[in-house]
């Protein structure tokens, strides 16, 4: 399919495009990344409208997507704005935000151009994912009281409003993460959706442990009911039906807020992990026949290292170990801290304290989490966006605040180091963080990150310290399997070591990162086996890979690559 | 509003406890010990068996007789102490407050006061008196011992683990110590080794509480030591039959002994605890939010929706306390004292340790010209708050109604010497020594009063 844009499945791998540097950005010496959201063009300014109600979706969002809209090969940013709440007399509507990477660093917002309306209802989260298989990524918004948005990519850098046609609008109750998932491995994607609260503008509480001394603070979520999440099967033909009670999704009225799709015990169906606030964790096990069992408590990651309950937030899924089992990380509120769940043969250990993230991450309030090898070292690192839920909760515990700083969590022998916190470096200013997205936005051969923050300006991170070591990534091509891969396992030997990995479905919280698979290789410049496992059984190998170059891998062929510019 | 849980962990904890070492060593000093004899002595040692028990409302009952003998000091400590077990936070204040003003020249006053408004969450109120209390002697090893987890509680590991070490050094036998230094080490693994010498010194020095023995066992766990942490979690939930964390821990320690039905059952047992606990808080804050509503509509003198709002917060628990104090505070505006009445009371019933209902009790009874009744009341409050001067000066002002003029001097008196300088208690004071014919020194108390009166306007 050729399009304006230049669509095809090759044309995307244009060597033309050089990282010839980013522009002027805020460096701290030292420092992993730098802060290039303002030189980048970036604008874009979160509306949480808070009021003196104190209406908790105001502190929840809201989610940031990276994703190449426009098949250029460079990965465009989708921000999710908030919006009004009553009482606020501003009458202007709340726009999301598109923005186009031109490449070498700068960035033009394309929302107008590319249709993308004003926000509906409350936004909230975001997926992205090519639901109809037309080969380009279409995009979901979800909603706080209004309807979820379902926006279909056209092809030619503009996207429709198919909401009501696939029928996934939900019933415009608090809809909160959402991950496109192949449930039933037929080649199409389904899609899960996290709901929080059974909260809306007309139940909102009245909390604060201090309100006699006029301090009225956010409610806790204990004091609403929680919701069931929805399970959409797609019908092959652009349209979708709700299966959440049949496929025994509906029976669990959590508190969700973050999930990952993932496959945790290896065999070739996908699962689905939520994160919960104030309540256990669920891991609903795919039974292979459109159904799923929540095994959570019995598989030891639900609860923390004591089986509390902890607030979870977002969610991620990924080997950190290195025994070719999927791990997961959970990020939580202040006093807890960032659960770690190690998996032991398809049994979890909470692991924070062994891997030491526990006493690091205890002060702050975490929201995005991405496991990443920022570092190319070949081990998975960790990078957590925080910020308080409580906008005055330095009037009620003094020495906490709203605004916190990130945590970068690098792998070193076994346990994990917090990287952030230099003088200087964009990762110590602290923001009230809520989505994070990861990939390589500057094509360098290393991932960046984008967060958006809650009632403020995102931040556009770039990595100037990964691209000294090798690397790959791997994008995959599904032609019997979904369009995107989701659900495919990808097996690497490079030497002695092999690894293993997936191509995820969610991820995070609220926010969407890109398909593509970043491997980072330390010294190797050659991979020696590539298998991948697709969703349909299909497994394609593909031996003798140099390192350092963005290699497209089509369902039941041999790959094609494209050789990274400054190698 | 607490009450709910006060009694799940009480009926949970084991009938019959060891002796353990002091979890408030500073009850321990020469100056912290009742004397041997005298009328407070048998009160005290039958509160003393009741904690053996681990009957701490038993205690608590016998150390209020004890204080009410004629002498708070020291009973007071013990009283602060039985009401922080019963999760009283704000009455265990009460108590360590006055105590802390009634023997100045002995540090466990300041000491348990430091002690409980750590465990409030009010490290920096807390840290303010240990501080104090270190800069004068440096050598106090259970100042040190306050403050390290002051700064724990705060995330402060670095001055935490320094000033816990400080009082190890200064005091080996701190038992409390080690156990809270074994716990902030037990957080990570390059300090498991330390953690486990902690915890074991703990346990060496006689502790052998539930803590001690589930932070043990979670440790084990951590360190794959199974057969141990088995060992430990066993005893933990034999200590608390009513904690999940015990219950989880011992699943998943059964589970990697190859325990598997132990490991089941645990598991079943831990989800039956934790289904009924969360149940328990969210109907806890939901409460709670709704009596917030309340106190809101309260302020914009909404009365009826205020009055809905805390009836609703009752709910599922009618006996949730603060809730009922809303409705008092309610029916008191709209003119319905008998209401307001027999609210407080129900709100004394689910929560008998809380002053203020006491204070309003005596405030409502006296509109009613129920004076000796309201002078009960304030009697009640001042058992639980015995330095609250003006509560003090309130009882005088009853007795005074009440014409029992001699009971209003010795309550005023008592007012001033916790308050010297109040103007109003003087005056008070001076009007009661005129009914009682001593012309001079209500002349006095009068002049102290003025002078009072106008260094107060000259300052203003």
């Amino acid at each position: 399919m050729r399009t304006a844009f230049g669509r095809d499945a090759f044309i995307w791998w244009n060597l033309l495009v050089v990282a010839a540097g980013t522009p002027a950005s805020q460096t701290a010496p030292n420092a992993y990344f730098s802060d290039i959201t303002e030189p980048a063009g970036i604008r874009f300014r979160h509306v949480n409208s808070a009021s003196p109600e104190k209406y908790l979706v105001e502190t929840m969002g809201s989610g940031v997507a990276l994703f190449d809209y426009d098949g250029d090969g460079r990965l465009d940013i989708f921000f999710v704005n908030g919006g009004r709440v009553p009482g606020v007399t501003d009458p202007s509507p709340v726009r999301h935000a598109l923005y186009r990477n031109l490449g070498e660093g700068r960035f033009c917002d394309q929302t107008s151009t590319a249709g993308i309306k004003v926000s509906e209802g409350y936004g909230q989260g975001t997926a992205v994912a090519d639901y109809d298989g037309d080969g380009d990524d279409d995009l979901l918004i979800t909603n706080f009281e209004g309807r979820n948005v379902l926006y279909a990519n056209k092809g030619n850098g503009t996207f429709e409003d198919r909401t009501e046609e696939a029928g996934v609008a939900g019933d415009g109750r608090w809809s909160a993460s959402a991950a496109f998932l192949d449930i039933d491995n037929d080649g199409d994607l389904d899609l899960y959706v996290t709901r929080y609260l059974d909260h809306n503008f007309g139940n909102n509480r009245v909390c604060g442990p201090w309100l006699e001394k006029g301090i009225r603070t956010y409610c806790s979520p204990k004091v609403y009911d929680g919701l069931s999440d929805l399970l959409f099967r797609n019908n092959g033909n652009g349209t979708f039906t709700d299966i959440s009670e049949q496929a025994g999704i509906a029976r669990y009225a959590g508190k969700s807020l973050g999930v990952v799709a993932g496959d945790f015990d290896w065999d070739g169906w996908i699962d689905i992990y939520v994160a919960n606030d104030s309540q256990g964790n669920y891991l609903f096990k795919n039974l292979r026949n459109g159904t799923f069992e929540e095994i959570g408590l019995n598989m030891g990651v639900a609860f923390d290292e004591n089986g509390a309950p902890q607030a979870g937030m977002g969610a991620d899924m990924a080997d950190f170990n290195g025994d070719g089992l999927p791990d997961i990380a959970v990020t939580n509120l202040d006093v807890e801290y960032l659960a770690l769940y190690l998996n032991h043969d398809f049994f979890f250990e909470e692991v924070a304290a062994l891997f030491e993230v526990k006493l690091a991450s205890r002060n702050l309030v975490g929201f995005g989490v991405r496991f990443l090898d920022f570092d190319n070292d070949s081990d998975l690192d960790i990078l957590v966006v925080n910020g308080h839920i409580i906008d005055n909760i330095a009037q009620i515990r003094p020495g906490s605040s709203y605004a916190q700083p990130k945590l970068l969590f690098e792998n070193r022998d076994g346990r994990f180091v917090n990287r952030a916190g230099q003088p200087g470096d964009p990762l110590s200013a602290s923001q009230v963080s809520r989505g994070l997205a990861v990939g390589d936005i500057d094509r360098d051969g290393d991932l960046d990150a984008v967060v958006s923050n809650c009632g403020q300006g995102p931040m556009l991170l770039s990595n100037d310290h990964g691209n000294g070591k090798n690397w790959l990534e791997v994008r995959l091509k599904g032609i019997e399997s979904n369009s995107n891969g989701i659900g495919a396992r990808i097996e690497l030997r490079v030497g002695e070591k092999r690894f293993r990995t997936q191509v995820l479905g969610g991820t995070s919280y609220l926010s969407a990162s890109p398909y593509w698979v970043h491997l980072g290789l330390g010294e190797r410049s050659e991979v020696d086996e590539l298998t991948i496992r697709w969703p349909s059984g299909t497994v394609d190998t593909l031996t003798g890979i140099r390192t350092n170059q963005r290699l497209q891998v089509i369902e039941g062929s041999r790959g094609s690559s494209e050789k990274h510019p400054s190698h | 509003m607490y009450s709910l849980h006060v009694l799940l962990v009480a009926v949970g904890i084991s009938s019959v406890q060891q002796q353990q070492p002091e979890e408030m060593p500073w009850l321990n000093y020469v100056c912290a010990r009742p004397a041997s004899e005298g009328p407070g002595h048998i009160h005290f040692e039958s509160a003393r068996a009741s904690e053996i028990q681990g009957d701490y409302r038993n205690a608590l009952a016998a150390y209020l007789k004890a204080a009410s003998t004629g002498t708070q000091w020291p009973y007071c400590l013990y009283l602060a102490r039985s009401y922080l077990r019963l999760n009283e936070p704000a009455a265990a204040e009460g108590a360590a407050e006055a105590c802390s003003q009634l023997a100045q020249d002995c540090l466990a006053g300041d000491l348990t006061l430091a002690y409980i408004l750590g465990e409030k969450g009010e490290s920096a109120r807390s840290e303010a008196i240990v501080e104090q209390i270190i800069e004068s002697d440096p050598q106090n090893a259970e100042a040190w011992y306050v403050s390290g987890r002051n700064r724990l509680a705060v995330n402060d590991g670095n001055q935490g683990e320094a000033r816990l070490r400080q009082a190890i050094k200064l005091n080996p036998e701190l038992a409390h110590a080690h156990l809270a230094l074994g716990t902030y080490y037990s957080q990570e693994k390059s300090t498991f080794e330390q953690a486990r010498r902690s915890l074991e010194r703990a346990q060496a020095l006689g502790l052998g509480n539930f803590k001690l023995h589930l932070q043990l066992g979670a440790l084990d766990l951590k360190r794959n030591q199974i057969s141990t942490a088995v060992r430990h979690l066993e005893k933990a939930v034999e200590l608390n039959r009513l904690a999940p964390e015990a219950c989880y821990l011992l699943s998943r320690a059964y589970r990697r002994s190859g325990a598997l039905r132990e490991s089941r059952e645990a598991l079943d047992r831990y989800r039956e605890l934790q289904v009924r606990t969360s149940r328990l808080n969210e109907e806890i804050a939901r409460s709670q939010s709704l009596y917030q509503k309340g106190m809101k509509l309260l302020q914009e003198r909404r009365l009826e929706p205020a009055l809905a709002a805390f009836r609703e917060a009752l709910g599922p628990h009618p006996n949730q306390d603060i809730c009922h104090y809303g409705i008092a505070q309610v029916l008191a505006l709209k003119g319905d004292s008998g209401g307001s009445i027999a609210a407080l009371r129900k709100a004394i019933e689910s929560r008998p340790y809380n002053a203020a209902y006491y204070r309003s009790l005596a405030d409502i009874l006296h509109n009613v010209k129920r004076t000796a009744e309201a002078i009960d009341a304030l009697n009640h409050a001042l058992s639980l708050e015995p330095a609250n001067g003006p509560v003090h000066n309130q009882l005088g002002n009853l007795h005074f109604a009440a014409s029992a003029f001699e009971e209003a001097r010795a309550a005023y008196e008592t007012a001033i010497r916790l308050d010297p300088k109040n103007a109003l208690f003087r005056l008070n004071l001076s009007s009661v020594l005129q009914r009682l014919g001593r012309v001079q020194e209500a002349e006095r108390q009068k002049q102290i009063f003025q002078q009072l009166l106008s260094t107060s306007s000259s300052q203003n």
